[in-house]
């Protein structure tokens, strides 16, 4: 033992009398020739120092002989460097931009990595560059950035894609579903981008292979996970009008074959009011906690498992009024939302052609509202929701020879839900397979698939079939389309409520349980009519679509990429609520029946331009058009009418002033300009959103958009944001959302006028 | 110059003589049952506190003292829309709602009406059953540009049409929950009546 240490200090002797002799300095410079500024450079898989602000950087008592040098920087390409050191030695390095920086595969096609230059369907991704760059803190932030999204303010921020409502988008935490939606909307809000990798929005239906929700697309969020380096320490702060804090901290680890990371985000805002003469605030304020720890542990070579969870928690308060016999009274209203969730994979590799996922996940969501006197602070109403999922699904992907794949699934879940509005708690149970097989042949890509999704609720099944192909023509030039099947269940309010407004007096019943809570209206002599035989009532059914997509795109070089798609969506069997009988307070009892027929349809398109490295631009636009098949019979057969305002005359309906669904505008338009400045650290990002004029409401009576004063105007967003890295491990950021301050307090609730910020991001180790 | 002014007198002349000569035309055709139809637009009745009754042969509002007698033949309360008949009056009258302009109207249906009765009024309530749609965003009732209500009146014997064309005082063209409050319940309708007994408008 004593010897041993003796030849490791001669050892070390040894070297540091050889070493130390030489220097290597040099410049690190863009492919443009311009410097660039912190680079990080490492000699021999050392951690080394940052370029200066010129590019220039040193390392000192490089001892004699073959070495290799890295440099690193962020939106470059990976660079190693070769060389023999005999003298002091300099040299000059230049980097190559990655193109687009954008990730070479996905995740969410195949629910297993698959490349993005082969996919046959609409994919996009939103990088943790573009969020950062555009100072994004939660989800709607970022996804109202792309063109033919666009968020909605129904029960919280949802996103409709393809002019599908966000009932029908399938929102994805790592592949692995949220639960908790209100009116049909997942809250956007609830997700904090501060652990998010990237975002990958996959439009068109994919019920093919994720079931029900998945009609309009689906948006997977995929977090940050584990570290390469042994310890890592990231964190922002950022501040902004309105009182608004939001604070993220990150860590990660790496030990053996251990690693993983823990995140946490802090958000708060004190809301704004863009109604001073009410009493409630038009965005009240709120607070919330986001937890999100992952492990990850690699047992063998072939074997490794994860596990990871989220826990999330909002405060909200506000002044509500409510309006009695005796007068108005105004009440503090208290909300809470919490969800959580804990997803396991085990992860193994059979041989080398044939992978084996098995996940287990459970999520959780619960929230209530309370509503108290001011005066006593005594309880005038609370309502509660609690919603569990379950599911276990084992997953096999082969690769056969030629990169043809084959992923399989199948899969069980429990689901049950408990609320104030409910009679009882209701459990469901589903169970899934899938299958979808990748063919690559002669530059076409072949990816059909299919999805069986049984349901205790139903006696019918429900079958998803889907096929994509794409065929590259030259290299240049590549076209895809899609044809597929989406569905959506009903979801449990459909199924179970049982809900009578406790001011008005109307009443509403979920399909599974109209018949009881009509016997008990029954008896209790609550029916003074029958609008429908609930005999003839046919049973719900899942809501169903057909799609296609097609796309074009033309690269014609690393700096420019060109795409062009189309799209339609057939739906049929909306669910509706219907009015099925008077009751004898004059009011009505309502349940949901499987009624109306939609179609959206558009065309879309987008380029990627950079000109430089220095300069990336981003156009997108989408064109929509959609309607109710029903409407436009009806208007065909003169049989809807439309009143004029200053006559008050009747007349048909032209077909022609149909403006089809409402909360569709039909063009949508957005730009993203980003800017780095070779010198001094400086970028700068600058976002515009447009949303031309939609329909609000039906105000002539007739229920169907076709009159000018049923819109709402178009309008344009502009955010800008510029950024300033200090040096490697500091930098700031300051800017101003929506800069020309548009509002339309009754249109947009939900957005505030001008808003200032200013961030701070520390990394530590990255 | 002057000669197109003496074109365009003689234009007018023509266009008055054609004119004179249709008038003269329809009254020679009219049946020796004469027509009397007379069509009224009452405004800004309010029925937000109790049932207004309504006379429309006279034109004039009926004390709520007469409910119980055929003096009136159509009421307003809140949404609620009565016929003189079964449950709501002494009355003969019957009504139904017809999917059709008012002017689309010129002769009164001869089958399909009903009588207000314990299972539900001839007008029917709720909203997209009878005259109006409510929206529960809103809170606004729009009455359905279409709808006609035909009716016959309280003694069974005339024919009448009514359409609903506000349910807000002034009938304003954009009606908002803040202006004028969850009621509203301030009828404007426009309505024919044929006192000779026929069922042409």
């Amino acid at each position: 033992m004593q010897l041993r240490r003796v030849i490791l200090f001669i050892a070390v002797s040894i070297s540091a009398l050889t070493a130390g002799a030489f220097t290597i300095s040099g410049t690190v410079l863009d492919d443009q020739g311009a410097p660039l500024p912190f680079a990080i450079v490492s000699l021999d898989s050392t951690l080394g120092n940052p370029s200066d602000m010129d590019g220039h950087f040193l390392l000192k008592n490089v001892s004699a002989g073959t070495h290799e040098l890295h440099i690193h920087f962020m939106g470059y390409e990976e660079t190693y460097v070769p060389l023999t050191v005999s003298k002091d030695t300099s040299l000059t390095i230049s980097m190559k931009a990655t193109q687009l920086s954008l990730p070479t595969t996905v995740l969410s096609i195949s629910r297993s990595p698959s490349s993005i230059e082969d996919a046959p369907v609409p994919i996009t991704v939103i990088t943790k560059e573009q969020i950062e760059r555009t100072a994004s803190i939660r989800l709607q932030d970022v996804l109202i950035q792309q063109a033919g999204l666009s968020i909605t303010n129904d029960h919280g921020q949802g996103i409709q894609i393809q002019g599908l409502e966000a009932d029908y988008v399938l929102i994805l935490m790592d592949g692995e579903p949220m639960v908790g939606r209100s009116a049909g909307t997942l809250d956007l809000s609830r997700i904090p981008l501060g652990n998010v990798e990237r975002i990958e929005i996959l439009k068109g239906p994919a019920s093919s292979i994720y079931g029900s929700e998945a009609m309009a697309g689906v948006i997977n969020i995929i977090t940050k996970k584990g570290s390469k380096k042994p310890i890592t320490l990231s964190g922002d702060l950022k501040y902004a009008t309105n009182n608004t804090w939001n604070m993220n901290v990150g860590s990660g680890f790496s030990k053996g074959k251990l690693s993983g990371r823990v995140d946490l985000n802090r958000y708060s805002t004190d809301g704004f009011d863009l109604t001073p003469n009410t009493i409630s605030q038009s965005t009240p304020a709120h607070s919330s906690y986001t937890v999100a720890p992952s492990l990850n542990y690699r047992i063998s070579d072939k074997l490794s498992f994860g596990v990871q969870g989220r826990y999330f928690t909002e405060d909200q308060e506000n002044l509500v009024t409510f309006s009695f016999d005796e007068g108005d009274e105004v009440m503090n209203e208290t909300a809470n939302q919490t969800d959580w969730s804990v997803s396991l994979i085990l992860r193994w590799k059979i041989s080398k052609a044939l992978r084996s996922n098995t996940r287990v996940h459970y999520t959780g969501y619960k929230t209530f509202t309370d509503y108290a006197h001011l005066d006593d602070g005594s309880l005038y109403d609370s309502s509660d929701f609690q919603q569990h999922y379950a599911r276990v699904e084992q997953q096999f992907v082969a690769f056969l020879k030629d990169n043809h794949k084959i992923v399989t699934g199948i899969g069980v879940a429990q689901e049950s839900v408990d609320a104030s509005r409910y009679r009882t708690e209701h459990t469901f149970q589903s169970a899934y397979a899938y299958g979808q097989y990748e063919l690559k042949y002669k530059g076409f890509v072949f990816l059909p698939g299919a999805r069986f999704d049984a349901h205790s609720e139903y006696t019918n099944g429900q079958l998803s079939p889907k096929l994509a192909i794409s065929k590259g023509l030259g290299k240049k030039w590549k076209v895809k389309g899609s044809v597929g099947t989406g569905f959506k269940t009903p979801d449990f309010r459909q199924l179970y409520l049982s809900f009578t407004n406790p001011t008005v007096g109307y009443s509403v019943f979920g399909s599974m349980v109209l018949d009881e809570e009509l016997e008990r209206l029954e008896e209790q002599g609550q029916i003074q009519s029958m609008l429908v035989d609930p005999s003839e009532m046919e049973a719900i059914r899942a809501e169903s679509s057909l799609s296609g997509q097609f796309g074009l795109s033309y690269k014609p070089s690393s700096k420019l990429s060109l795409s062009f798609g189309a799209f339609h969506n057939d739906v049929k069997d909306m669910i509706e609520t219907l009015p099925i009988l008077t009751k004898t307070n004059g009011q009505q009892a309502f349940s949901y029946v499987n009624l109306n027929k939609v179609f959206t349809q558009g065309l879309d398109a987008e380029i990627d331009w950079r000109p430089t490295t220095r300069w990336a631009l981003s156009l997108g636009y989408q064109f929509l058009n959609t309607g109710d098949k029903q409407v436009i019979e009806d208007i065909k057969a003169g049989t809807i009418y439309t009143r004029d305002h200053e006559t008050l005359i009747s007349t048909k309906v032209k077909l022609e002033n149909y403006g089809g669904l409402f909360n569709r505008s039909k063009h949508m338009a957005t730009m993203r300009l980003f800017y780095t400045h070779p010198k001094g650290g400086w970028s700068g990002s600058l976002v515009g959103i447009y949303r031309s004029r939609y329909g609000y409401q039906d105000i002539n009576g007739n229920a169907i958009l076709d009159d000018e004063s049923e819109y709402a105007e178009g309008f344009m967003l502009w955010n800008l944001a510029i950024s300033k890295k200090l040096n490697q491990n500091v930098g700031l950021q300051a800017g101003i959302e929506n800069l020309f301050g548009y509002t339309a307090p009754q249109y947009q609730p939900g957005l505030s006028g001008r808003i200032f910020f200013a961030t701070v991001r520390l990394g530590l180790g990255n | 110059m002057k000669r197109f002014t003496q074109k365009l007198g003689l234009v007018a002349m023509m266009a008055t003589a054609v004119l004179f000569t249709t008038s003269c035309d329809k009254e020679e055709e009219t049946p020796v049952n004469e027509s009397k139809v007379s069509s009224n637009t009452v405004k800004d009745l309010d029925a937000s506190e109790t049932y207004v009754y309504y006379n429309l042969s006279s034109n004039e509002i009926v004390p709520a003292s007469d409910s119980a007698s055929d003096k009136w033949d159509i009421a307003f309360y809140s949404t609620t829309i009565l016929i003189n008949s079964g449950t709501s009056g002494p009355g003969m009258g019957e009504a139904q709602v017809v999917e059709l302009s008012f002017d689309e109207i010129t002769e009164a249906p001869e089958t399909g009406y009903a009588m207000d009765s314990e299972s539900g009024n001839a007008v029917p309530k709720g909203s997209g059953n009878g005259w109006y749609n409510y929206n529960p965003s809103t809170h606004i009732v729009s009455p359905i540009p279409g709808r006609t209500i035909v009716l016959k009146t309280a003694d069974g014997e005339k024919y009448a049409k009514v359409e609903i064309l506000s349910y807000y005082k002034g009938a304003p063209a954009n009606p908002t929950y803040e202006e004028n409050g969850a009621d509203g319940r301030v009828y404007t309708f426009r309505y024919s009546i044929q006192e000779n007994g026929t069922a042409q408008f």
